[in-house]
């Protein structure tokens, strides 16, 4: 029988690990070679149903390596996995990357694009960071790309270029804003999130919506009307 | 040997309850609601759906201490309503933007996976 607990946090489940090289190679240890503990103080361990995060991609079993080991060196020892979250530890966050930007409108000044050389331009246009901005040889003029990359979109690097190379009054040669609605604020974002493997995102980000959702569920009931004379 | 258990970041000790609401003696229509266990991942969203709130006259948050999760929210009415009404509604449609979100992510995901597989069945 398993080992009831007054709260999540106090969950404790207890596992072993001991491997031994005998080969001549290196040899790693991952998590596929930890094993459940048959019993963790009193109570059995049996049936838990708790075991390492398994991460497969495609065909390919990717546990993850805990250590490496010469010919003859030995590892042995006792693991306590326990249930966390990441405000308690940042060990226990699942979320790796979350990058939240608008969506970018970029404009070009085309008036002032006019006033440099065909020769300016092209140096211009090949020198900003790629993914926003392209030349195109058949007309001679700057260009946005099809496929904008976000990630530099909002970064400013062709506008400073453009201020260090042509002058001040040039810094408005290339205008990124985020793309707006019809009451002037931001209506389109992109969000990605990479996890670190314990989680996959899709999970992560239904989590995310329920925990906020049950957050503000439970204030709700915070809201006694006894001692409130507003209610 | 002074450090509080991580738990209790996250979890409310016996004695604490998770909001203790305060009506302001000075202000007029005001109240303070104080919130145990709470960080801005609550406070920034419910502030910004009170300012968004027409009869809302005030509305601010703090973390008085960054050792100690407790999070202090102010709020300051006119008539027709009142802070703790001004609060319910606020909570409900964050509620329902963040419902309509999960729907609306629920639907993009099964687009996705459908639009995998009919490219997988493609080959």
């Amino acid at each position: 029988s398993l080992r009831l607990v007054e709260r999540e946090a106090d969950c404790e489940i207890k596992f072993e690990l001991e491997v031994r090289n005998t080969d001549d190679t290196a040899m790693e240890v991952t998590t596929a070679h930890l094993r459940l503990s048959p019993e963790h103080g009193d109570e059995s361990q049996e049936d838990c149903g708790v075991q390492p995060v398994e991460y497969t991609v495609g065909e390919d079993e990717l546990p993850v390596v805990i250590a490496k080991l010469k010919k003859n060196q030995s590892l042995k020892l006792t693991a306590i996995a326990k249930k966390g979250l990441g405000k308690m530890h940042a060990k226990w966050c699942p979320a790796s990357g979350i990058v939240f930007t608008y969506e970018p409108v970029v404009r070009l000044h085309y008036e002032k694009l006019e006033q440099l050389t065909v020769a300016q331009r092209k140096k211009w246009a090949e020198e900003c960071p790629p993914g926003l901005l392209k030349w195109n040889d058949q007309i001679n003029q700057v260009e946005v790309e099809d496929e904008i990359n976000i990630g530099i979109a909002f970064s400013g690097e062709c506008e400073k270029l453009a201020k260090d190379t042509f002058g001040a009054e040039f810094m408005d040669l290339v205008v990124v804003k985020p793309k707006c609605g019809d009451d002037g604020m931001p209506n389109r974002f992109h969000f990605s999130v990479e996890t670190n493997g314990a989680l996959d995102p899709v999970t992560l980000v239904r989590a995310a919506l329920w925990e906020l959702q049950k957050k503000f569920t439970d204030m709700e009931k915070c809201l006694h009307p006894e001692e409130n004379r507003f209610l | 040997m002074n450090a509080p258990k991580i738990e209790e970041r996250v979890f409310l000790l016996p004695e604490e309850t998770k909001m203790v609401f305060e009506e302001d003696t000075k202000i007029e229509n005001a109240a303070n609601y104080v919130l145990t266990k709470e960080d801005h991942t609550v406070g920034n969203p419910l502030r910004m759906q009170l300012l968004r709130d027409p009869s809302v006259v005030f509305a601010g948050y703090r973390m008085p201490h960054p050792l100690e999760m407790k999070m202090r929210l102010k709020i300051q009415t006119k008539p027709p309503t009142n802070p703790s009404l001004a609060l319910t509604d606020a909570i409900n449609s964050l509620k329902n933007e963040l419902k309509h979100l999960d729907e609306q992510f629920e639907q993009a995901v099964n687009q996705f996976r459908e639009q995998q597989s009919a490219s997988a069945m493609d080959y």
